[in-house]
């Protein structure tokens, strides 16, 4: 039985002085926001301004 | 100065000395968000409106009572107090064991507020978000909420996960198959929602 040790198993092609784990996440999270900003930027509807006064009034 | 050169803290601390008018300039600046929130989460132009109404009413009572600790976010509170009452809504409607508004469709479309447009504006606009409006009514009603909070509301993770009673990682993984879900139906259908 072969037993491979993985506590300072190297991975081929990682390299650690690149983007930080954390930065990615963060850059993944802005690409999200930006994709959900393009999509729904134009699904907006307006309730219109009688509203805002029937609130007004109401207060 | 102009109101709305006024940011939203500026507005609220107006109105909390005393200018009725800066409440109305907040409520014309964020109605739409708010109002397209709501409409999307319980797909029911009425109740939307009756919801809407209510939670600017709340806002207001909260503002006049001193309850509202300014943060800079504003709009977040506003969607959080929404977010709340519609809660509080589907729970009064589970006790009543009425049907789920899921099946109540609405048009939006034809309200009055495209009546300045021209045909074919209203046409692409209409189109561009009937099908938009059809991706977020497919997705699953946690992944939809996730999305709607964070981009309607500008919630954090954190925010949504509290608001939600779920852990942060719960939230984002959400967000995570909303997005996958979201991109794999537009590539399905081939779809073009973009303005032309």
């Amino acid at each position: 039985m072969v037993k491979i040790s993985t506590l300072f198993h190297r991975v081929d092609g990682f390299d650690e002085t690149n983007t930080s784990s954390e930065t990615r996440d963060l850059s993944d999270q802005l690409n999200d926001d930006q994709f959900l900003k393009d999509l729904l930027e134009p699904l907006l509807f307006d309730p219109g301004d009688e509203i805002v006064q029937a609130i007004l009034h109401n207060v | 100065m102009k109101k709305s050169e006024l940011n939203d803290q500026e507005l609220v601390q107006a109105y909390i000395k005393g200018d009725q008018s800066a409440i109305e300039s907040l409520i014309t600046r964020h109605r739409s968000k708010v109002y397209t929130y709501i409409v999307l989460t319980i797909k029911n132009q009425q109740l939307a409106e009756d919801l809407f109404q209510e939670t600017f009413i709340k806002v207001i009572q909260s503002l006049r009572g001193g309850k509202y600790k300014d943060n800079g976010r504003f709009l977040s509170w506003v969607i959080r107090i929404a977010h709340n009452l519609i809660i509080d809504h589907f729970r009064k409607e589970k006790q009543m064991n009425s049907i789920s508004n899921d099946d109540t469709e609405v048009d939006l479309f034809n309200s009055r507020k495209f009546s300045d447009k021209n045909i074919e504006e209203i046409i692409v606009s209409s189109q561009i978000k009937s099908e938009l409006r059809t991706l977020i009514n497919e997705l699953p009603s946690d992944q939809r909420e996730v999305v709607l909070l964070r981009h309607y509301g500008e919630l954090s993770f954190k925010e949504i996960a509290d608001q939600t009673g779920v852990s942060i990682n719960t939230a984002l993984g959400r967000m995570r198959y909303a997005l996958i879900n979201l991109r794999k139906m537009i590539n399905e259908r081939e779809l073009s929602l973009t303005v032309y």
